[in-house]
């Protein structure tokens, strides 16, 4: 008879090499997943590389299309949209992506918890997430951010909110299926502390919906920001965060359309690489999609 | 992506086909009817105005927010308004004047106003709504008022709690003239219809979204003694609220609207060249300015500092870049056009950019670098101010931040002196003095804190309250305190903004009428 | 399945009351002075205190909360927006409908050209109309919705006249708003209607209906396509509430006065009881929306009420 433990690991290893092995074979995800790395690294790289700096205003050049001094022209104080959009990445992305890491991570153990211990634990905490589904999530998020105020860090706290109610749903589900498993029943007969039984055994084996959650949340939480700078909370200029850049742009939009158009593509593309991905591992993990 | 490729090819002109639009979308169009010119006799039949901002309730009782509504003075009628030399002219209000230096006035009004529905307007009336004004509390002029009493049917006397230039002309222009028993008749209060003496009709309101008139054949004025807000030369006229910029000039370019009233220039920039439209340029009584915080902790309690942060700035630059050039630069913290202003002042260096002096500046001071907050609302002209306004700081080495928020927070910050080292503003004064903005932000006494930037300065006050009596409000006197403000760089004047009208030509304008702010005074305004 | 009903109904009382408190709480940590707004900046220190006074923001939080609380619940009183001094019973009276036409459209146009292209790309899998309609509902959810109103705007209204480029009236003034934000919605009614579908087709008695030599548009139509929507249903009501509370940016840009502009403005000037009422009234139809999925649900998939029914039971017995 198998220890449980070896057991479990090796299901571990197994899945996750299937998994890879899947996704490498899915074209569009690996697109997806090559174009999201290249935006990481040259946001990373982005203050080395931009030839312009990024708040480097010049009035006697306002509004100037495309043109190989400034390739993707300036916008109405003269900043050079090109290193603007570039130097952006790093505030649009970080928040997209840590504001989703908290979310998810907040999210999943509350889940996590919940769908363990059942009953009464289980009972008040999915109340109190209705309670926040129950609000629509713009509007949540506006009134946080109305009272955080705005900033980078500010905002990703009010974008948190938003996907915590459904990952802390999806684990849960998944975790209510995976704990009536032999091999729980196993390490709880052999005294396995409950934490570790949660962190160890449950939840690595449940999370996979999460992943395709968390990816598909990037991409929204990108899109979120923008709309929170559209009002006026999110972040403070002179930062390129695109959003904000589009917001400030909008006026423009029949005379320079240039100002409007080079964010905005830079966040379809972002969010466009991200849903490829997370379909992609969608379909990696879910074995009944495979035709 | 070919859709842009196709909309942006039709730059900002689009001739043929905005006339292709505008039928279409006239007849897609939701109040008014189609408007083409009809032959009018002396009025042109209709009008459809684009505005930036509206009212969600039509209340005479208003506080600050919003009340400069395009529409106000057509829907309501004022006891005195200003006319295009600034000066105030009678409309309910016949004559008025203080017979003790300017505490006390007598007012009278004429004896024949009557509101749409007939009713007399009497003394009373006028009497009762200050004191209702003053109840609710909201437009601060109404707060200034000691006492009010009727003197009989067609007058009464106000007495005001201290003796400030500039005082009476405020009350007088901001009482909406209406019925006290029209007003309690009314179900909501005015709230979505209103009965007033204007002489125009309200027809149609849809809150947040559109409001129409049409004149109406019994208004009470002999036409030789109109009021110029009161002339009535355009049959039916609608505002509508739009808040976007780029839509306004779209609406205006698809001919949903036949003017744009305060267009945001950068939009406006595109109708220049096109001879379809005109534009008029007016200038705003307000300008952009900049306050050091008074509060002696900070950095900006160096003069040297203060006066290197004032050579450092470009006022041009900040036109430019902010107004998109439709501007021109301030010689004192008030902006010119408000009464007292002395033309003298243009001619004077009022710390003209000048990065070398600056710097020179800074050394004196002992600037060691130190983090200088600028506070700012979100409002998309301010946050350009401020980023202008940062560029050239850092220029010279002033490690100035950035700290923008919204409005309601910004309202509540913006008198406490510690929290920020500069903070920027856009304040003028609508009753069209200048002694009345200097009293708000230089006052000590005026807060509980100071002045409106935590400051304590007992010769400010001193200067300034020698300005304040009418006999008082002379050439010197306020010349001095303009040069206190100028050598101790409390404050900077940077940029006063123009203000962009544009008018579809096919209108047949044919006299343009303007108001004290060289704006288009529509509904008096002479059509073909 | 009626105990099933008056149960969750119950349940939105506390799920209410829970908003109430959320929203109150979180507006009071709101920095600003409301009376500071209402008054203006030329107010003085006695006016300020006044108004103060007179909102009842002096006095301690329980009370406030405890106050507001027995004003919207028992007296039926939303009282007036500080701001603006409207009634704010009126004002969501006016608006809500015109966010509500709005959800509608956008409804409409997501689903109406979401599902089509859902079931293309389901029964050609992995051919190209399967990658081409997906990449496209991807584009849609990818394009900021007002870049995509913008450039609407000057095609619809300026270059071809058809529509009108603002503001409310017939129902024309719907379209290109709901067209601009119902690209997410696309996107997402394609994969859901692509994935359902396919679980759908797979299944067993879709081959029965094949063998048995039912023609296929039939076996797509009328087997397929009916069971494959109940999953579509669920992410349909998700997807209302999720618009109705999303509908502000295009508010503001095509100038309509609905409840999303509302509470923009509200948040903007601190006036308290527009966004507390709003956010109220917004989680009670957001909640009866999945309510009437929920049941939905239930009424179209015999499996689920004979679950239902079965716990029901297992209560009874157990």
């Amino acid at each position: 008879m198998a220890v449980p433990e070896i057991r479990n690991k090796h299901r571990n290893n197994s899945e996750m090499h299937r998994v890879m092995r899947q996704l490498k074979k899915n074209k569009l995800a690996m697109i997806g997943l090559v174009i999201f790395a290249i935006e990481i690294i040259v946001a990373i790289l982005s203050p080395y590389i931009i030839p312009y700096k990024y708040n480097a205003m010049d009035m006697t050049s306002v509004q100037k299309g495309p043109s190989l001094v400034h390739l993707f022209g300036t916008d109405e104080l003269g900043r050079d949209i090109f290193s603007r959009v570039l130097y952006g990445g790093q505030y649009s992305l970080t928040m997209g992506v840590l504001a989703t890491f908290i979310s998810t991570t907040v999210g999943m153990l509350i889940g996590a918890v919940s769908g363990y211990f059942g009953g009464k634990v289980d009972n008040i905490m999915m109340r109190i997430l209705d309670v926040i589904q129950s609000l629509p999530n713009m509007l949540l998020s506006i009134v946080i951010s109305a009272v955080l105020g705005s900033g980078f860090v500010n905002t990703i706290i009010a974008l948190s909110v938003n996907g915590l109610p459904a990952a802390a749903r999806m684990l849960r589900a998944q975790i209510m299926k995976e704990r009536e498993n032999e091999y729980i029943e196993a390490a709880v007969s052999i005294n396995c502390s409950r934490s570790r039984i949660i962190l160890n055994h449950l939840i690595p084996n449940s999370f996979s919906p999460n992943i395709v959650q968390a990816t598909m949340g990037v991409a929204s939480m990108i899109s979120i920001a923008a709309s929170l700078s559209f009002i006026g909370l999110g972040v403070q200029p002179p930062i390129p965060e695109w959003g904000a850049m589009l917001s400030a742009a909008r006026q423009f939009i029949r005379q320079s359309p240039h100002m409007v158009i080079f964010p905005g593509l830079a966040i379809a593309v972002t969010v466009l690489a991200l849903n490829l991905l997370g379909d992609g591992l969608r379909d990696a993990l879910d074995p009944k999609l495979k035709n | 992506m070919a859709l842009t490729l196709l909309t942006a090819c039709g730059s900002g002109t689009g001739s043929t086909q905005a006339k292709a639009g505008s039928t279409a979308a006239a007849k897609a169009g939701s109040t008014a009817a189609s408007g083409g010119s009809s032959a009018g006799t002396s009025g042109k039949k209709e009008l459809k105005v684009g505005i930036g901002i509206g009212w969600d309730t039509l209340t005479p009782f208003r506080g600050n927010i919003g009340n400069d509504a395009e529409f106000a003075h057509v829907l309501y009628e004022s006891l005195a308004v200003q006319d295009s030399t600034s000066k105030f002219v009678p409309c309910v209000a016949k004559s008025w004047n203080s017979a003790d230096g300017g505490t006390t006035y007598d007012v009278e009004i004429y004896d024949y106003v009557k509101d749409s529905q007939g009713n007399s307007i009497k003394a009373s009336d006028i009497v009762w709504f200050i004191q209702e004004a003053q109840k609710a509390a909201q437009k601060p002029i109404f707060s200034q008022v000691a006492s009010v009493e009727a003197a009989g049917d067609y007058k009464f006397t106000v007495k005001m709690k201290k003796s400030m230039v500039g005082s009476i002309e405020n009350l007088l222009v901001d009482t909406f003239v209406i019925s006290k028993s029209a007003y309690e008749a009314s179900s909501d209060k005015f709230a979505s219809n209103v009965v007033s003496t204007s002489p125009y009709l309200m027809k149609q309101f849809v809150s947040g979204s559109s409001i129409s008139f049409e004149k109406r054949s019994d208004y009470w004025q002999k036409p030789e003694l109109t009021a110029p807000t009161s002339k009535a030369n355009v049959d039916k006229i609608t505002y509508k609220i739009i808040t976007e910029a780029s839509q306004m000039g779209i609406s205006l370019e698809t001919g949903d609207i036949d003017i744009a009233r305060r267009i945001d220039p950068n939009t406006g920039k595109q109708f220049e060249k096109n001879d379809k439209y005109k534009i008029v340029m007016g200038h705003e009584p307000h300008g952009y300015q900049l306050f050091f915080s008074g509060d002696p902790s900070k950095a900006v309690n160096s003069l040297e500092l203060r006066q290197a942060i004032c050579y450092c700035i470009d006022s041009q630059g900040v036109i430019d870049g902010a107004l998109a050039g439709y501007g021109t630069v301030m010689h004192d913290v008030c902006a010119e056009g408000l009464v007292g202003y002395d033309e003298a002042w243009n001619s004077e260096d009022y710390y003209n950019y000048n990065v070398e002096k600056a710097k020179e500046l800074i050394a004196k001071s002992g600037y060691k670098g130190e983090k200088l907050s600028l506070l700012s609302t979100s409002s998309t002209t301010f946050q350009r101010v401020a980023q202008i306004m940062q560029g050239y700081m850092q220029a010279v080495g002033i490690n100035c931040t950035l700290d923008i928020r919204d409005n309601a927070d910004y309202t509540a910050s913006r008198l406490d002196g510690k929290q920020y080292d500069i903070v920027i503003n856009h304040v003028g004064s609508t009753s069209g003095y200048l002694a009345a903005t200097w009293s708000i932000r230089f006052d000590s006494h005026a807060y509980n804190t100071g002045d409106a930037t935590s400051r304590h300065d007992d010769k400010m006050d001193e200067l300034l309250y020698k300005t304040w009596t009418l006999n008082g409000y002379t050439k010197d006197n306020i010349n001095e305190v303009h040069k206190y403000l100028k050598d101790n760089a409390i404050a900077y004047g940077m940029a006063q903004p123009q203000v962009m009208d544009i008018y579809n030509s096919k209108i047949g304008m044919t006299k343009e009428v303007l108001n004290e702010r060289g704006q288009l005074e529509i509904t008096a305004c002479e059509f073909q | 399945m009626a105990r099933y009903v008056v149960k969750r109904l119950l349940w939105l009382i506390p799920v209410i009351l829970g908003v109430t408190v959320l929203v109150f709480t979180l507006m009071s940590f709101c920095p600003g002075d409301p009376a500071q707004i209402i008054l203006g900046s030329t107010a003085t220190q006695e006016m300020l205190d006044a108004k103060r006074t007179e909102l009842g923001l002096n006095q301690p939080y329980l009370i406030r909360l405890g106050s507001f609380i027995d004003q919207i619940f028992i007296k039926h009183q939303m009282g007036n927006s500080w701001s603006t001094g409207m009634s704010i019973a009126a004002s969501i009276r006016e608006r809500m409908p015109r966010t509500f036409m709005l959800t509608i459209v956008m409804m409409i146009f997501s689903f109406g050209i979401g599902i089509p292209l859902g079931v293309m790309a389901a029964t050609h899998q992995n051919k190209w109309q399967d990658s081409v309609s997906m990449i496209f509902a991807l584009i849609g959810i990818s394009i900021p919705s007002f870049w995509l109103a913008m450039l609407l705007v000057i095609l619809f209204s300026i270059k071809l006249g058809w529509l009108p480029a603002l503001g409310i009236g017939g129902i024309q003034y719907y379209i290109m708003p709901a067209l601009a934000g119902s690209t997410g919605g696309i996107a997402s009614a394609a994969r859901q209607t692509r994935s359902s579908m396919l679980d759908v087709i797979r299944a067993d008695y879709i081959t029965t209906a094949r063998s048995k030599g039912v023609p296929e548009r039939q076996v797509i139509m009328r087997h397929a396509l009916k069971n494959a929507l109940i999953p579509i249903i669920t992410m349909a009501g998700t997807h209302f509430g999720k618009t109705l509370g999303g509908t502000m940016v295009l508010e503001t840009i095509f100038a309509i006065p609905g409840m999303g502009s509302l509470i923009i403005s509200a948040v903007n000037n601190r006036d308290y009881p527009v966004v507390q009422i709003g956010a109220i009234y917004m989680a009670i139809l957001f909640s009866l929306c999945m309510l009437g999925v929920d049941l939905l649900y239930a009424a179209v998939d015999p499996r689920i009420k004979a679950q239902y029914a079965g716990r029901k039971r297992a209560k009874k017995n157990g």
